[in-house]
């Protein structure tokens, strides 16, 4: 085989595989998001039984109804990311109709209604398992929590930009 | 060209330093500014004289008394009284009528502040308690949300998915990190540590030793408990 045929093939294919790597980049969600959501959940599950000092026949009875509760709403949420990753390739097309645009934003309201549903519905379940003093912690943990998560993203995120 | 940096360059011509193109600058800067040709004139005077003074040759302890007794006037001396005249009569003089003149014309006076070292210091230490609180501000209202948002889990996971859709690296960094944390917690709650009764599959991509405590699966309920 020639050189010059192994330069052009080796750009060929060096070519194609940026190309398929953005595409397949473009259509399918960050990988490392479903483990955040995991692990999440694993650890607010964790703190919460800590916090709320939850006796065993409280977690018998809540901990199944948690674990629905969570599976819906991460199927949900997996749902609504999709919609936004898809209307942001949207918004930049040109050519998509009005009616398309609708629909979407129609869907993704409809997939925040029911996250938020959800949640409601299952805190309503939680508060009547729960004495005062839980419910007043669990509003103080949810919180704490929360922005916890956010605080350690922020450190995650500066964590990546030092190794670049 | 501002009256400083002219008096500056005024100086540099006395000692016969100034570039020719510094030189054009600066006659500019005279022929507007009433200040600068009073100062040159000054300065010219003083040099004319001090040309003419021969080399002193006082004893070192007349040097000595001399120095105390200028720091002693400078020390006493306040910003508003007049600056003391260790030059000969004549010099001071011809000085004085200069300054008179500028005081019934003051114009273009800013050269004269000259912070010290400890108004330096005030300064410098206001501008860094500035910068701080403007860069720790903006730091806490990036990290933070509004109350509604943290709140609600759900949201707050949303908003922080979104950010994470968009970093790969961070999302990878995070989820390590709790890895990290749920180990570190539960082993710490020890093996009388709350049981969690949780259906993921905890999977770590770090520890090949995953508490007992987190094998979810592998349990059912009557042992677990």
């Amino acid at each position: 085989m020639k050189k010059s045929s192994v330069i052009y093939f080796s750009i060929i294919t060096i070519f194609l595989l940026v190309s398929f790597s953005e595409i397949y980049a473009q259509g399918h969600p960050p990988r490392g998001n479903k483990r955040v959501r995991e692990n999440m959940f694993v650890l607010r599950t964790l703190r919460m039984t800590q916090a709320l000092d939850l006796t065993e026949a409280q977690t018998a009875a809540i901990f199944p109804e948690l674990n629905r509760a969570e599976k819906e709403k991460a199927q949900l949420q997996a749902d609504l990311a999709r919609e936004i990753r898809e209307l942001r390739q949207l918004i930049n097309n040109k050519k998509v109709e009005d009616r398309e645009f609708e629909d979407r934003v129609a869907k993704i309201a409809d997939l925040r209604e029911k996250i938020r549903s959800r949640e409601s519905e299952f805190e309503k379940f939680l508060f009547t398992q729960l004495t005062s003093a839980q419910k007043a912690r669990y509003i103080i943990f949810n919180i704490d929590f929360n922005r916890g998560m956010m605080e350690r993203m922020g450190r995650a995120r500066l964590a990546g930009k030092e190794n670049k | 060209m501002k009256c400083e940096r002219a008096q500056k360059l005024i100086s540099d011509r006395l000692d016969g330093k100034l570039s020719s193109w510094r030189q054009k600058r600066l006659d500019r800067h005279l022929t507007t500014c009433e200040v600068c040709r009073d100062y040159l004139l000054s300065q010219e005077i003083i040099q004319r004289e001090a040309l003419k003074i021969g080399a002193v040759d006082y004893p070192p302890e007349w040097w000595r008394q001399f120095e105390q007794a200028l720091q002693a006037k400078l020390i006493q001396s306040t910003p508003g009284e007049e600056v003391i005249s260790v030059l000969p009569a004549g010099i001071s003089a011809d000085i004085s009528d200069i300054k008179g003149d500028k005081n019934s014309n003051k114009k273009g006076r800013s050269w004269a502040f000259k912070p010290n070292a400890m108004q330096a210091a005030s300064l410098l230490v206001v501008v860094a308690a500035t910068l701080f609180l403007i860069i720790y501000i903006g730091r806490s209202k990036n990290e933070e949300l509004p109350l509604p948002l943290i709140l609600s889990y759900e949201d707050s996971y949303f908003n922080l998915s979104q950010i994470l859709a968009e970093d790969e690296e961070a999302a990878s960094n995070l989820a390590r990190s709790l890895e990290e944390t749920i180990i570190e917690e539960t082993l710490l709650a020890g093996p009388e540590g709350t049981f969690i009764d949780i259906d993921y599959d905890f999977k770590t991509d770090n520890y090949e030793m995953v508490p007992e405590i987190l094998q979810f699966e592998n349990l059912n309920s009557e042992e677990g408990l």
